[in-house]
């Protein structure tokens, strides 16, 4: 087991030198440029830059040579920076950038647990009696439902919501994170906060129940048909442990799987959601650092977010030991 | 009925969406009507019935089973009567989705709803319940001391399991509410399927799913007791390791293996009837053997009645005491293993022992009966039969051939008999 938790994080190391490498080449293909829009702004205010302040500006952030061998030179530079533990500094917040993830990631990730949670609190649930009710009134209204949410763009259904209960009910704040006037007592502040959040969570949860609820109603009701089931009810067991202890934990074995993309998107924070709402969430400063063509930024957000996926996907596979007894890691 | 409609157009290959609008909402009808049926709420005097003869544990009468899909209804058991007397084999024979395995879906109620439906007849079984007092809880039998007066001490059986009053109800199976379906289950009437490779739930332990047969049908069964009785069961059947397959999960054994387990779990209960749905089907034939050995001599054991489907007529000359043939959802012929075996009478039946290959017979060919069942959805109104029948006369094309008693024991259901019948 041990060798085998090895064997893949040694595999993981690999995945993440190409996963950068191809990141940091896209990046650097990307048709903004920090420098150039700097001087935009510089020349804006009326001031002519001289041509080798340009030059000498690049050159102080790496970017004076734009063919492949000047992008290979800057990658091996970032990585060798990366070795010593040492992702940059941001071009556009001045300051080192796992600092500044580290700053942001609290309220996405406050965001996505609570979101999570109530994803698989609420679809579960839902994917089961969806399923274990098939194409009665209760399947057809819960499948309706959860296809309004999947289709529902995540910017649209935010805005409904900041306009019914902000606007119009006056229920929770429009967006922000905490009112300035707010200074008071931690405990107040972080209710305060707490308030503020509601509105992006339910719009995560419920943009996200659809997929979760519609993966539970398939898987289950594969199960539901298997010999195993009849085998179950054969023994004379009530409907309900039939459904929620044999069926349940056979429905589990892919819902697994989904862990793996649950681990990134825990910390990854809702980029669009996160820009209605005006949350100082990653999202929303990953959001403003691609728009800034932030390369360190944006290197060391994605190799974040890289690592997380990796680690999801080993996570899963360990788990799929965990809930299939047929599995055997080796 | 949806059923005069379709007769109408009996060679059509397809549907016109106008009729098919009509089969559905015939069919939503009907099915909602009996899914409200079996899930209402029943007193127990609604289903408790007597028995034609009380030397019966089970009988079927006139049981109509129906699929309703979107081609129309299919009568998979079109008024099915038999009895399953105590302590016998009974041999259930024909082709290949002829509604033997239905018949027994239908015993044990798990057809799969809302499609599958029983639409009327009556499956009685005589059943051995707890007798259970004000509260409902069930009432322990208690060791008695010299003086004969109840000690505190619960009385158990030789396996451990503690014992309760019983008393024998007979019990209308089809018209029982689902919710009351699991006094029968398991328990009183158990079912051995025919795939071992899937039946068994992969994520569970043999011991685990042994277990909980134990726990659900004997009140106040302990952890230890279940675990005593399920490594007992497995030895019965002729696991040499218990204590390691007790352990084991599904993916670890032998199909063999695992259709032991099934039995085992079957049979841990001590059912009265066990209905074995093709169990040999999916093994090999040495395995074969070994399992049917193994049946005959658990259902001397406990003392119950085996109801037997296959479609392997010398499984049912090894194992049965009657056999019923049928065929495109009925009763052709029912006897006892010898009338039906040495004095075959219906064409079809015939047709069947000639087509068994034999040891001492030249032919390089085997025989064959021609044709195939009629289309399940327009079942023609004469005998089911007629167009693959080399025996057939004037009277064929007329209706459906009642059923006709050849001896105490025999009957079948074929015009070619009628007359004689009427003359002796």
């Amino acid at each position: 087991m041990l060798k085998y938790i090895a064997k893949r994080l040694g595999q993981s190391i690999l995945i993440l030198l190409g996963v950068s490498l191809i990141i940091y080449i896209l990046i650097r293909c990307m048709p903004v440029s920090f420098i150039e829009d700097k001087i935009a702004q510089m020349n804006q205010g009326g001031a002519t830059i001289p041509e080798e302040t340009i030059v000498a500006m690049k050159e102080m952030y790496g970017l004076q040579d734009d063919s492949f061998l000047g992008i290979l030179k800057g990658y091996a530079n970032w990585l060798g920076n990366l070795c010593q533990f040492d992702f940059g500094d941001s071009f556009k917040y001045g300051a080192p950038v796992i600092d500044i993830i580290k700053r942001d990631m609290g309220v996405s990730f406050a965001v996505a647990l609570v979101a999570t949670f109530f994803e698989f609190m609420i679809a579960i649930p839902l994917g089961i009696t969806a399923a274990t009710h098939q194409y009665s009134i209760r399947d057809y209204i819960v499948t309706i439902l959860v296809m309004i949410g999947i289709s529902l763009p995540s910017f649209f259904f935010a805005q409904i919501l900041q306009n019914i209960f902000s606007l119009e009910l006056g229920w929770f704040p429009f967006q922000g994170f905490f009112n300035a006037s707010t200074d008071s007592s931690p405990i107040a502040l972080f209710f305060d906060k707490c308030y503020h959040l509601v509105l992006p969570i339910v719009t995560v949860t419920v943009l996200s129940i659809g997929g979760r609820m519609r993966m539970t109603r398939t898987n289950m009701l594969e199960v539901m048909n298997s010999d195993y089931i009849r085998t179950a009810r054969a023994k004379g067991l009530k409907e309900r442990v039939v459904i929620y202890k044999h069926a349940f934990r056979n429905t589990m074995i892919p819902l697994v799987t989904s862990l793996a993309g649950l681990l990134p998107s825990l910390f990854s924070g809702a980029m669009i959601t996160e820009q209605v709402f005006n949350l100082p969430g990653i999202g929303n400063t990953a959001y403003t650092a691609m728009m800034a063509a932030d390369i360190p930024f944006i290197m060391g957000y994605n190799m974040f977010l890289a690592l997380l996926s990796v680690l999801g996907v080993l996570l899963a596979d360990l788990m799929y030991a965990v809930v299939d007894p047929r599995v055997k890691l080796q | 009925m949806s059923n005069e409609k379709n007769t109408e157009k009996t060679q059509k290959h397809y549907l016109t969406s106008k009729e098919i609008k009509a089969i559905a909402k015939e069919n939503s009808k009907v099915m909602k009507a009996l899914e409200k049926k079996k899930y209402r709420k029943a007193v127990e005097s609604e289903f408790v019935t007597t028995m034609k003869d009380d030397k019966n544990i089970l009988e079927i009468e006139d049981l109509h089973t129906y699929f309703f899909t979107d081609q129309g209804v299919v009568k998979a058991v079109n008024g099915v009567s038999f009895n399953i007397p105590k302590n016998s084999t009974v041999g259930i024979v024909g082709e290949s989705g002829c509604g033997k395995s239905v018949t027994s879906m239908s015993v044990m109620r798990l057809l799969q709803g809302p499609q599958g439906q029983i639409y009327s007849g009556s499956i009685r079984f005589k059943s051995e319940e707890f007798k259970r007092d004000a509260k409902g809880n069930p009432i322990p039998v208690f060791v008695k001391d010299e003086n004969g007066a109840d000690t505190q001490v619960q009385a158990t059986s030789s396996s451990g399991a503690p014992l309760f009053e019983m008393e024998e109800k007979v019990l209308d199976i089809a018209e029982m509410p689902i919710s009351e379906i699991h006094r029968i289950r398991g328990r009183q009437i158990s079912m051995i399927f025919q795939e071992p490779m899937t039946s068994l739930n992969p994520v569970f332990t043999i011991g685990n799913q042994l277990d909980e047969v134990v726990f659900i049908h004997s009140p106040g069964a302990t952890k230890e007791m279940a675990k005593k009785r399920s490594l007992e069961m497995l030895e019965l059947v002729g696991i040499a390791a218990p204590e390691r397959v007790y352990n084991s999960y599904p993916h670890e054994l032998s199909g063999g293996m695992r259709q032991r387990v099934m039995i085992s779990m079957a049979l841990i209960c001590d059912p009265r009837l066990i209905i074995a749905d093709e169990p040999t089907t999916a093994l090999d034939v040495t395995i074969q053997a070994q399992i049917l050995d193994l049946l005959r001599d658990l259902k001397d054991r406990i003392n119950g009645s085996i109801m037997l489907i296959t479609h392997d007529l010398g499984i049912i000359a090894e194992m049965a005491d009657y056999v019923v043939v049928m065929y495109a959802g009925r009763v052709i012929e029912q006897g006892t293993v010898s009338e039906i075996f040495h004095n075959p009478m219906h064409p079809y039946t015939i047709g069947l022992q000639k087509s068994k290959p034999t040891m001492d017979s030249d032919s390089d060919t085997l025989f064959n009966i021609p044709g195939n069942v009629p289309n399940p959805v327009n079942m023609p109104s004469h005998c089911y039969f007629k167009e693959r029948c080399s025996k057939c006369i004037g009277k064929c094309s007329g209706d459906y051939p009642g059923m006709i008693q050849v001896s105490p024991t025999h009957y079948v259901a074929c015009h070619l008999y009628g007359e004689e019948e009427k003359n002796g």
